[in-house]
């Protein structure tokens, strides 16, 4: 070979390389670093929301309410699934498990929430719902078909879930609606 | 094929490139600054449903009603003001706003403490159980019991079921020293007692008066109840329907009341009274008094004609108190033509005692111009139909003690009326006057701190064998004591609230407990009671009920049955309106009824007790008002007609102005507490940069005083007094006058926590406490002062 050849074929490997690395690292970024980042975590029990709102003839406002003073209750507490699962409504796994394990000894469910806010943030599902009335799968994912509770991604470096609104998602609706982008509307 | 440097150099490129282009180095970024504000102890509000319970404020003596927001019924998150009780009408203070402060606040006392080293050292404190901790008690106070009167008590509340039952257990036990706090309701109630025949109270009915004349109250920066002056005030000024109040602030500072006043009247320092005798000067030599009430219901106007004749002259007023005379003629004839019109009496919030000469000027003021017990007046407060409990079961002990002098001297020789005197008792002990203090109890007080001239007691405090503080705070007296017996605070804990200084109506609140207590903390009214009874004989016979609640519902039990007044619970209750005496239908039907509505609304008020008529209202040896007191001549107090009479006499501020040229004097405002608990983090967070900057106190000095010595904004400087130095810094103002530099008070605590320990300097140890001759009573009105650049 001759010295020119060396060069070429060095320099086609280096591009090689560069593709090799170029390629290695949107994988790890794009692939591996989410499956690190979070962590998968799974409801204590499944939830089958759409058999409660078929079979039951439940509406979402029945366990997802606004208290008298206008604070929403997000999920509901034990007692709310008492007034109908006392004794256990189906075969399922879940049902026997609701019952035995939080209904019987009165244990709320420890549900791990898809999308709490972090506490510096003042969140009133009061103004977006009633006031601006929005719709719930505006921000949130529609339910109304699922059968089974998803699990939640839990960001291992944050402890917030991979669903949570990000502050630039708020800010462009404030904006694109007119309202109000001051700190303190969000941060008391 | 060789991996050479160019193509290592290549291949980190292309991973740097792609690394760029995903989504790893800015989720990283922005994750890591989400987990870096999520540190593990960063506090986290508790999720859930909010309730809100009703209850009565107790951080002050204002009784005002407020709500408290429970997140899940078991975490305090927000305290405003309740509408439904007409006291403060749904406002609130910035120390009764910041309450929560003091309930999860980490200087609160978890379990009783028994100090096992030297008085002060925290190390040394012994967390000891409460069985332990009573017994340790009830076997001092066995043995003590020979020496019965040596047990001493000083309480920061003045009224109330708690204090009474620390009053009654000194009465069982043998011992006449229950004291309370120094105050200005202590001018008052003697005043009271000298010139109209019964100790008590003011009630002052400023919300249907025309016109005020404040002799030195802070009337809207916490005297009296505080809200409920800040209720009135708003009322004088922006009610569209009725007039507006005209009010007049004589004070001698340029403080928030004077600028808020239509009329600031700066007088020299401590010459209100001066004022006051000036202005009834006018009024009765133009003429202008009521003369059907001068004429038939007072004893003593000749005499008291006379000395302002001589005395008072308005070219003589001038003189004194630095007040054109124009100016005093012109207030006279206005205070005079404007019914109803009341002044007001009480230095600043009213926690100096002050002369009782000083009270004497102002009320008269007041009687000649027929404002007493008349609408728009001042009265005196009403009672609230409380059943007694039993009498105090007495043994030769408990007698003989009835028969011992009191400690601080009230009520015998030196000084006959029956005054609270505490600063004479702490001079007695210093002194070995008397008999010795064997021990202190202090009880919702802390005067290692708020006491005036504070050394003598840190001194006396050697001298007392044993100190017990039942705070449930490390205050700066709970700290030097030898045991603690922590109490639950007032969001924990049940209590009466009673009647807020200067009300003219009756009010009982209730203070409810509206969490489980966070400690292992017992209510001072249970622990008397146990005490009492493991003391048995007829100390525990005192004390016959299983618990304080017991104790406390026995004494409402006599709401329920006088069958009087109603639970407040419906926004926008005026009780003024419409006049005193007027019976409302009692809405409850029964004791538990009444009980099970207090516990829900906190609050019984009632209109019933009219004012009294000037026939009945004066139970003096003459049945009248009395200018020239015939009750100070008969309980033995001795000098010439001056004494007797209403008169100017300052007590002279501690200090030679040769070395010591300028006056130092106190004030209070309201972002600094000033009572038991210290300030809040929230309200020290309120205050001005030229008030607390970092550590340190500012000092009000008049630029012109300033210049002349050379100081300017945020100089250093030494204050020194008689009875000692304190270094501040110096904030120019024309508040303050040329002669006269000012001072706060509330600060410059050596307890607490690391929020409240060491913010500025406590003014109370350089003042030096001056006694005034006739009464005993302590004024601290001015010291004299020296600064030095630093
Ligand atoms: S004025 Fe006194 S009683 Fe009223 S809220 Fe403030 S601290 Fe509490």
């Amino acid at each position: 070979m001759t010295g020119e050849n060396k060069q070429q074929n060095s320099g086609l490997l280096g591009w090689l390389l560069f593709v090799v690395g170029f390629a290695g690292a949107l994988f790890v970024g794009w692939v591996v670093f989410p499956q690190l980042l979070f962590s998968t975590q799974y409801q204590p029990i499944n939830y089958n929301h759409a058999i409660h709102q078929e079979e039951a003839g439940m509406s979402c406002e029945d366990c997802h309410y606004f208290r008298d003073d206008g604070t929403y209750a997000g999920k509901p507490q034990l007692a709310t699934c008492v007034e109908c699962h006392e004794e256990a409504q189906g075969e399922t796994e879940s049902e026997a498990m609701l019952v035995s394990e939080y209904v019987e000894p009165e244990k709320e469910i420890p549900w791990i929430s898809y999308s709490r806010q972090p506490d510096n943030v003042f969140f009133s599902h009061g103004a977006h719902v009633k006031m601006a009335e929005m719709e719930c799968t505006d921000c949130h994912r529609d339910v109304e078909k699922e059968t089974e509770t998803p699990p939640v991604k839990i960001n291992r470096l944050t402890g917030y879930p991979n669903e949570i609104m990000k502050m630039y998602v708020c800010e462009d609706c404030h904006a694109r609606e007119h309202v109000s982008n001051a700190c303190d509307v969000c941060h008391k | 094929m060789k991996l050479d440097r160019r193509a290592f150099v290549k291949l980190i490129a292309g991973g740097v490139g792609g690394t760029l282009l995903s989504p790893l180095p800015w989720k990283m970024a922005d994750d890591t600054a989400i987990w870096s504000q999520n540190w593990f102890w960063r506090p986290s509000p508790e999720r859930g449903g909010a309730t809100t319970v009703n209850t009565v404020c107790q951080l002050c003596s204002g009784g005002c009603g407020v709500r408290v927001r429970l997140i899940k019924e078991k975490r305090a998150v927000n305290i405003d003001g309740n509408p439904t009780h007409p006291v403060n009408q749904g406002g609130i203070c910035p120390l009764g706003a910041a309450g929560l402060q003091y309930l999860y606040g980490p200087s609160r006392i978890e379990t009783p403490l028994q100090q096992t080293g030297k008085r002060g050292d925290l190390e040394t404190m012994k967390a000891i159980s409460w069985d332990e901790a009573l017994e340790i008690l009830a076997i001092k106070l066995r043995g003590m019991r020979p020496k019965a009167r040596g047990l001493v008590c000083v309480s920061g509340k003045r009224e109330g079921t708690v204090p009474e039952l620390f009053a009654r257990f000194l009465h069982a036990y043998g011992s006449p020293n229950y004291n309370v706090m120094p105050a200005a309701a202590d001018a008052e109630s003697l005043g009271l007692f000298v010139s109209q025949g019964n100790s008590g109270a003011l009630g002052y009915d400023l919300e249907n008066a025309k016109m005020v004349i404040s002799f030195g109250s802070s009337y809207i920066e916490g005297w009296g109840s505080p809200n409920r002056m800040m209720m009135a005030f708003g009322d004088w000024r922006s009610n569209p329907k009725r007039d507006r109040t005209k009010i007049v602030q004589v004070e001698t500072r340029g403080s928030l009341s004077a600028s808020k006043a239509d009329e600031w009247v700066a007088v020299a320092p401590g010459t209100e009274s001066a004022l006051a005798l000036g202005l009834a000067q006018v009024i009765v030599s133009e003429g202008r008094y009521d003369r059907t009430f001068v004429s038939k219901y007072t004893h003593g106007f000749d005499e008291f004609r006379r000395l302002l004749r001589r005395n008072y002259t308005p070219d003589k007023v001038a003189a004194i108190t630095g007040v054109e005379k124009e100016k005093i003629i012109g207030l006279a004839r206005e205070f005079a033509g404007t019914k109803p019109a009341v002044a007001l009496s009480g230095w600043g919030q009213g926690r100096m005692p002050g002369s009782i000469y000083d009270f004497l000027a102002v009320q008269s003021l007041n009687a000649l111009v027929g404002s007493l017990h008349k609408p728009g007046g001042v009265t005196r407060m009403p009672r609230v139909p409380l059943a007694p409990w039993p009498k105090v079961v007495l043994d030769a002990k408990s007698l003989a003690g009835e028969n011992e002098p009191r400690l601080d001297g009230s009520n015998g020789p030196q000084f006959p009326l029956p005054a609270q005197l505490f600063h004479n008792l702490v001079k007695n002990v210093n002194e070995g006057n008397l008999y010795p203090a064997e021990m202190l109890w202090v009880y919702e007080a802390n005067p290692a701190h708020d006491l005036a001239d504070v050394q003598p007691f840190l001194e006396a405090l050697d001298k007392i064998g044993t100190l017990v503080s039942f705070s449930s705070f490390m205050d700066d007296t709970t700290q030097l004591a030898d045991l603690v017996l922590p109490g639950p605070t007032y969001l924990e804990r049940l209590e009466d609230a009673p009647i807020p200084p200067g009300l003219q109506y009756a009010v009982f609140g209730l203070s409810q407990p509206i969490l489980s207590p966070r400690f292992e903390t017992r209510h001072p009214g249970d622990v008397l009671i146990q005490l009492a009874k493991s003391l048995g004989g007829n100390v525990g016979a005192s004390f016959p009920w299983s618990d304080y609640e017991t104790a406390l519902k026995e004494r409402v039990k006599g709401l329920a049955d006088a069958g009087r007044g109603q639970v407040a619970d419906e926004p926008g209750l005026q009780p003024w309106k419409g006049g005193q005496g007027r019976q409302l239908a009692p809405n409850y039907d029964s004791f538990d009824d009444l009980w099970e509505k207090l516990i829900e609304h906190a609050c019984w008020f009632d209109t019933s007790e009219a004012m009294p008529s000037w026939e009945s209202a004066f139970t003096t040896p003459s049945r009248k008002f009395e200018f020239y007191s015939q009750k100070m001549r008969q309980v033995g107090i001795r000098g010439n007609d001056l004494t007797y009479l209403p008169h100017f006499k300052p007590v002279e501020p501690a200090g030679d102005p040769r070395d010591y040229p300028l006056l130092l004097m106190p004030y209070e405002t309201m972002a600094i507490t000033n009572g038991p608990v210290a300030n809040p983090p929230f309200m020290t967070k309120t205050l001005f940069d030229f008030q607390l900057k970092g550590n340190d106190s500012f000092v009000e000095v008049n630029p012109k005083t300033a210049a002349d010595m050379g100081l300017k904004e945020g100089d250093r400087v030494a204050l020194q007094t008689e009875r000692g130095t304190l270094k501040v810094r110096v904030h120019l103002t024309g508040a303050a006058r040329p002669d006269v530099v000012f001072i706060p008070t509330g600060l410059g605590h050596t307890a607490f926590d690391s929020y409240i320990k060491g913010k500025g300097v406590n003014a109370n140890e350089i003042l030096v406490a001056q006694q005034e001759p006739v009464t005993g009573l302590a004024i601290w009105w001015g010291t004299r002062v020296k600064i030095s650049k630093v």
